[in-house]
């Protein structure tokens, strides 16, 4: 019997089950106008509402719409709020300070004249973020999440983005950088300023940013309290955001039932795919209309809430045992300045030393931090 | 326990035992075997030459046999043997003495022995008329007609009947375990409607007075006859002889002639054998999954053991064990049937011409019966395989009398669900499930049958989530037999489904969610063959329902509030009468009717709505409360079961039907397979019952000596109060769930061709269908028309599907299975844009099914290696190896487009995206 387990157990083979496929010639629905933002309530609030349109499938680019005309308009009143146009199709509006008392609706007119409106929302107060807290979890991992308390009687329903920055500081210092021929292929190492042979520092230190990109939403609903804890981030064990010191920052949006119930349909079409019970996708209908064809499919929610932002930084030291390591070992690449041996490491290597007879690399990643992002500090940062 | 014998052992006794019995009081083992072979040969040249192989002398008016020409073909094979099948579709008859004389006659038996009892007066009540009746209704017992070549007399010639017709009733039993033949056929004549053993093994058959020979034929058993001479009414048993034990015949004769004669339509009937021979997935002799190779059976995906019949939806199918309604017949998610294969006897689906007995679901009845156990001896089986353990055990609790079967599996495999996508990697899961049965024969007219099944399935995903569900089902059935013409079946039971959910992902939502269904019934069903050209049933089915829609409750130290929803109740009655009327030979019509009555009963508190408008929160006008055992609502309506069949020649027939069918209970889901976590809801003020209708039509027609059968199915299906979902529904929890869903029409139409080859080494069957299902929701007072009012394909829509399954057999211990199934990709709702939103890329969707995902094809195979037939062996073993998805096509479950880090990408997701082999090894003791 046991023979038979044995041969049972080597017949099982492992089965990989997803690729990556793309249907051809679905993309019907291309050139719809796409509109995001919030109409800004509350003291000093500065409405932003990006206008785009559908692309195909295979598109990644996207389409933007200019020269459109925005306005906000009070329920119940003649004044309106213009709103500006700025780069790829955003739209911006003075600090107004509208009443949250009030109802609110934007009107677009596009170049090409013609005109949609938005639904009436009451304007919403958003609670503060009270705290961002982290833990680490049961395998180790951090996470980061925000937390608000209300009094309020009436559920809460949130929108949140959270934005991500962390500092990496290179593992080796250098003064040298490759020497390139005319067709770009590494021939020796030389000194990045010839004159001073001092180290670069524009490699040495770098921010990288991870903007959300997943719909975040929570609501209180059926809960005890209207407390919030929600998870907005988790930075795998051991993981480079915590290899310096560590930022996120939370934008918190108290929005209506409808803006999440919209939200969330937008989530599960678009995000919670791709298990055996997946929910079937569906029609997503927003709160804009298009006033010549109603049926217009125009897609978005635009509703009128206040923004509350909070901002935490986390560094290494405060973290006990954050174990973030990188195999970066330098290796002895001889004879010096062989233009072959140059070539074969140029992609993976980066030179850190020289001496006579010898030249030293090491890792790229451990030299250049300009790989992972951008050198400029952001004004942010400590 | 008692060890049984070895197969060679158990073949030998019998044949001996039935030439030992045939040659009464001979030296046995004296037959000779024979080897011969003609195509229609005359007798008279063929008698000459058997007498110079045998040795036995012929005796025979040269008159009589003069043109008569019969096909024979026999390789080494017992001498009465051949001359029975050369003989049976003759007139001619033959008796075999004890001097090796054998005697053709025409229409009359020459006896060459006296009764058993002839010499046994002393046994019988003299002065009374009955101590001669030997087959007489009025006998205690009546013991089973075991010689094909005896003539068996039911009543006295004498007999006061002075009817043109007698009925004669009995109970067909397999030979070697005692266990009833359900679905036997018995006909007196070749032209003849049959009549069909019901699950009991019981028939009635009515007959003109005098002289017949009867032809008994099932599934899995060696086809014999009986003769008789009919002068009354009277009972007459038989015990049929498994097929398996013949070594000499390898002949596979199923049903034949069945489908042509019978009046039911749409029914398809697998036996066990059948059902272990297709090769299936990890190789678990799989129910559900055979059923699904039939024509007119569809599933969205492998992934799911959820049947589509004729365009119905999974919850529109009543899935009997035994009588108890199997609400989730699955195990790990729906990749396995949870029946245990070993305790089954035969599973019957029936598409369209469903019983009026049964109601109570739109497309289809799935009958699954457990076998009886062993009424003569303990034997049992154990088995491995890839996912499961299996043990079955039965035998007699008193012999002849009562017996039990008990079989249990259950799984030891993890790393099953290391299979499954990604997502489900850090899982562990486990499930089993019982079957238990007895059969008590408490007198000669009563019989009591108690069932019990028990399943139960545990998972938990990611470590932080557990799902468990599982289903337990007890009944009690009796059946009384009055007399001849009238018996009845009394069943009552509890059938019990249950989920929960436990997850403790975020401790400050941790929660536990339950969810069950509890139903109690009982039926009562009374069965009256009033003549040759009536039968008629009747009866009543009562069930209480009790569903608790959802309990939620806070974890440790979670802040969610608890909620639980009102438990519904309901009583669903039944009256229901039919007649099967035998208008002329080829001619008959079944026509029934049954009413339903359904009452959603309090307490309960019932959420009211502005009329005329969509149902949602905004247009809740209030709520009405009620107590305790008030009726709140009454649906009502007749169904009614109209069927016609038409027999042209002797093998070729038209039926045609008209079903309605009624619906109070429905499963919600809004996901493409039905997930374990559905709910099922009850009709009630806000949701209307289903209702639908079926037309159908077919065409039967039988070749080469009923080697190959054909049919030719069409129908029409109309259904309405179909459930879909608006976008976006929440169905868990949901307090005012009828704002979330909407009422739909739908419609489907198909056509359905089967060829079966029955018998020989190699059989099998091809199927194709071609169908639709297109559902409508262009109700504006119900919400948005779904794709602008027009018609749309259903998940399950795949228009052409074509199956062939087939069996071959090498020798008596090799056989090889091979299938392959072909059929368009399912719809699926494709995006048709992309646009940038809250940080991602994401995907436009807008008409519902619009595309397609690409086709599936699959081929499977299995060979079955039985171990030797040696005598005296204490265990049979077998191994069965094969493997799944020969060509390790990757079959798309599903294409989806997902939004990740900001991107769109598009995958397709493929369950089994492999070749999978499989090992199975059985013992049988």
């Amino acid at each position: 019997m046991k023979k038979i387990y044995v041969v049972m157990m080597m017949m099982i083979a492992v089965y990989s089950c997803k690729e990556k496929y793309i249907a051809s010639g679905v993309s019907t629905g291309t050139g719809l106008l796409v509109v995001e933002g919030f109409i800004a309530t509350g003291p000093g609030g500065v409405t932003n509402i990006r206008l785009t349109r559908t692309t195909r499938l295979t598109d990644s680019a996207n389409l933007y719409e200019k020269k459109a005309v925005i306005t906000i308009q009070v329920f119940g009143s003649t004044t309106t709020y213009p709103l500006t146009e700025g780069a790829n199709g955003m739209y911006t509006s003075a600090a107004l300070s509208l009443p949250v008392t009030g109802k609110y609706r934007i009107r677009i007119l596009t170049s090409a004249n013609k005109e949609y409106l938005s639904d009436y929302v009451g304007g919403k107060l958003t609670p503060a973020i009270d705290s961002i807290s982290w833990k680490r979890n049961s395998v180790g991992d951090m996470e980061i999440s925000t937390n608000s308390k209300s009094t309020q009687s009436t559920p809460y329903y949130y929108q949140w983005r959270a934005d991500q920055t962390w500092e990496i500081v290179s593992e080796y210092t250098t003064a040298l950088k490759y020497k390139l021929d005319a067709t770009g292929i590494a021939v020796g190492a030389t000194f990045w300023d010839a004159v001073s042979h001092k180290n670069d520092t524009t490699i040495k230190r770098c921010w990288q940013n991870l903007n959300s990109t997943a719909i975040r939403i929570g609501s209180t609903e059926g809960l005890t309290n209207n407390d919030t804890h929600e998870l907005m981030a988790t930075i795998p064990k051991d993981g480079i955001q915590l290899g310096v010191l560590y930022s996120i920052n939370v934008r918190q949006y108290s929005i209506s039932k409808e803006a999440y119930r919209f939200l969330e349909k937008m989530k599960k079409n678009t995000e919670q795919l791709g298990s055996i019970f997946d929910a079937q996708p569906s029609e997503l209908s927003g709160n804009i209309h298009s006033t010549s064809t109603p049926s217009e499919i125009v897609v978005g929610y635009v509703d009128a809430t206040q923004e509350q932002v909070k901002r935490i930084f986390i560094s290494r030291a405060q973290v006990p045992d954050w174990r973030y390591m990188r195999p970066c070992k330098p290796e002895v690449i001889l004879p010096a300045n062989y233009p072959d041996t140059f070539a074969y490491y140029q992609s993976d290597y980066y030179p850190v030393n020289l001496s006579a007879t010898d030249v030293i690399v090491a890792g790229r990643p451990c030299v250049v931090c300009t790989d992972y992002g951008s050198n400029i500090k952001p004004s942010f940062w400590p | 326990m008692a060890i049984k014998k070895t197969v060679r052992f158990s073949l030998l006794t019998a044949l001996l035992l039935m030439v030992c019995t045939m040659m009464y009081g001979q030296n046995q083992a004296t037959i000779p075997r024979v080897t011969v072979n003609y195509k229609q040969v005359l007798l008279k040249v063929l008698l000459p030459e058997l007498e110079k192989h045998s040795g036995y002398r012929f005796f025979y008016d040269a008159i009589i046999i003069d043109s008569v020409k019969v096909d024979i073909s026999a390789n080494n094979e017992l001498l009465d043997k051949v001359l029975s099948t050369a003989f049976a579709n003759t007139d001619i008859h033959f008796s075999i003495d004890a001097d090796k004389n054998i005697f053709i006659t025409k229409e009359t038996l020459v006896k060459t022995t006296l009764p058993p009892d002839f010499f046994n007066e002393a046994k019988t009540k003299p002065g009374t008329t009955d101590s001669v009746v030997y087959f007489g209704e009025k006998e205690k017992t009546v013991p089973p007609a075991t010689l094909e070549n005896k003539l068996y007399i039911i009543g006295l010639p004498n007999s006061r009947n002075t009817k043109p017709r007698v009925a004669i009733t009995g109970y067909i039993h397999d030979a070697k375990t005692g266990e009833p033949v359900a679905g036997a056929t018995i006909s007196a004549g070749s032209g003849a409607t049959p009549v069909v053993t019901d699950q009991f093994g019981y028939y009635a058959l009515s007959l003109p007075r005098g002289r017949h020979t009867i032809n008994i034929k099932s599934l899995g058993m060696r086809e014999t006859k009986r003769q008789l001479m009919a002068h009354d009414d009277g009972g007459l048993n038989i015990d049929l002889q498994s097929e398996v034990i013949t070594l000499s015949a390898v002949t596979v004769r199923t049903d034949r002639t069945n489908q042509v004669r019978n009046m039911q339509m749409g029914l398809q009937r697998i036996d066990v054998k059948t059902l272990k021979q297709v090769p299936v997935v990890f190789g678990e002799a799989d129910v559900l999954r055979v059923v699904l190779t039939l024509p007119g059976v569809k599933s969205v995906g492998e992934a799911s053991t959820g049947l589509n019949v004729r365009g119905g939806a999974a919850d529109q199918n009543l899935i009997l064990l035994n009588d108890a309604t199997v609400y989730n017949p699955s195990h790990v998610f729906g990749l396995f049937s949870a029946f245990n294969a070993e305790t089954i006897k035969d599973v019957q689906l029936y598409k369209s011409g469903i019983p009026v007995k049964y109601g109570g679901r739109l497309s289809s009845v799935l009958e699954v019966n457990m076998r009886e156990g062993n009424k003569k001896e303990y034997t049992g089986s154990a088995g491995i395989g890839l996912i499961t353990s299996r043990f079955n055990i039965e035998g007699p609790l008193k012999k002849d009398k009562s017996s039990f079967i008990f079989g249990g599996r259950t799984t030891y495999a993890d790393w099953l669900l290391k299979l499954l996508p990604d997502e489900y990697k850090n899982s562990r899961g486990s499930f089993y499930d019982i079957n238990f049965s007895t059969s008590h024969e408490l007198g000669k007219n009563d019989n009591l049958y108690l069932t019990g099944y028990i399943s139960n399935d545990r998972f938990n995903l990611n470590n932080d989530t557990s799902y468990n569900y599982g289903n337990r089902n007890f009944s009690a059935k009796w059946k009384h037999v009055f007399n001849n013409r009238w018996y009845s079946i009394v069943t009552t039971g509890i059938d019990h489904y249950q989920y929960g959910i436990e997850s403790s992902k975020d401790s400050a939502k941790a929660y536990k969610l339950a969810f069950d269904i509890n139903q109690l019934y009982l039926k009562t069903h009374v069965n009256y063959f009033a003549n040759s050209k009536h039968t008629f049933e009747f009866g009543f089915n009562s069930i209480l329902y009790k569903i608790h829609p959802g309990n939620y409750q806070p974890l440790g130290k979670s802040t969610i509030i608890p909620i639980d929803i009102d438990a519904e109740q309901a009583l669903e009655n039944a009256l229901y009468i039919s007649d099967k009327y035998t208008i002329s030979e080829p001619f008959g019509i079944e026509a029934g009717i049954r009413y339903s009555l359904f009452s959603y009963l309090g307490a309960k508190t019932i959420n009211t709505y502005l009329p005329g408008v969509p149902l949602t929160e905004s247009t809740q006008t209030g709520s009405v409360k009620y107590n305790s055992g008030t009726f709140i609502k009454t649906y009502q309506a007749p169904e009614f079961r109209i069927a016609a069949r038409y027999v042209f020649m002797n093998d070729m027939s038209i039926k045609a039907s008209i079903n309605t069918q009624r619906q109070y209970i429905q499963s919600l889901s809004n996901t493409t397979a039905m997930a374990p976590t559905d709910i099922w809801k009850l009709s009630d003020p806000n949701i209307k019952p289903q209702s639908g209708i079926q037309y159908s039509l077919g065409l039967y027609k039988n070749f080469r000596d009923n080697m190959y059968e054909t049919s030719l199915e069409v129908y029409y299906k109309h259904m309405d109060g179909f459930l879909d979902y608006k976008s976006g529904a929440t169905l868990v929890l949901n307090k005012h769930i009828e704002t979330d869903v909407v009422s739909t029409k739908g419609k489907a139409y198909g056509l359905e061709l089967l060829l079966k080859k029955t018998n020989g080494k190699l059989n099998g069957w091809i199927s194709y269908s071609y169908s639709r299902t297109l559902l409508q929701m262009k109700d504006s007072t119900q919400g948005d028309p779904v794709n602008k009012g027009a018609f749309y394909p259903a998940n399950y829509d795949k228009p052409h599907d074509i199956t062939i399954a087939a069996n071959y057999k090498i020798s008596h211990r090799y056989s090889f299975s091979w299938n392959a199934t072909y059929s368009t990709g399912r719809p699926i709702t494709l995006p048709i844009g992309r646009f940038d939103y809250a940080g991602g890329g994401r995907t436009l969707y807008a008409d519902r099914n619009a595309n397609r995902i690409p086709d599936y094809f699959r081929m499977d195979f299995a060979i079955t290696l039985d171990g030797n037939h040696k005598v005296n062996q204490t265990f049979h073993n077998s191994f069965t190896f094969g493997a799944y998805n020969l060509t390790g096509r990757k079959n798309p479950y599903s294409v989806y487009y997902v939004s990740e880090r900001g991107a769109i990408n598009g995958y397709k997701l493929s369950i089994f995206g492999n070749i999978i082999p499989y090992l199975n090894y059985n013992i049988r003791f």
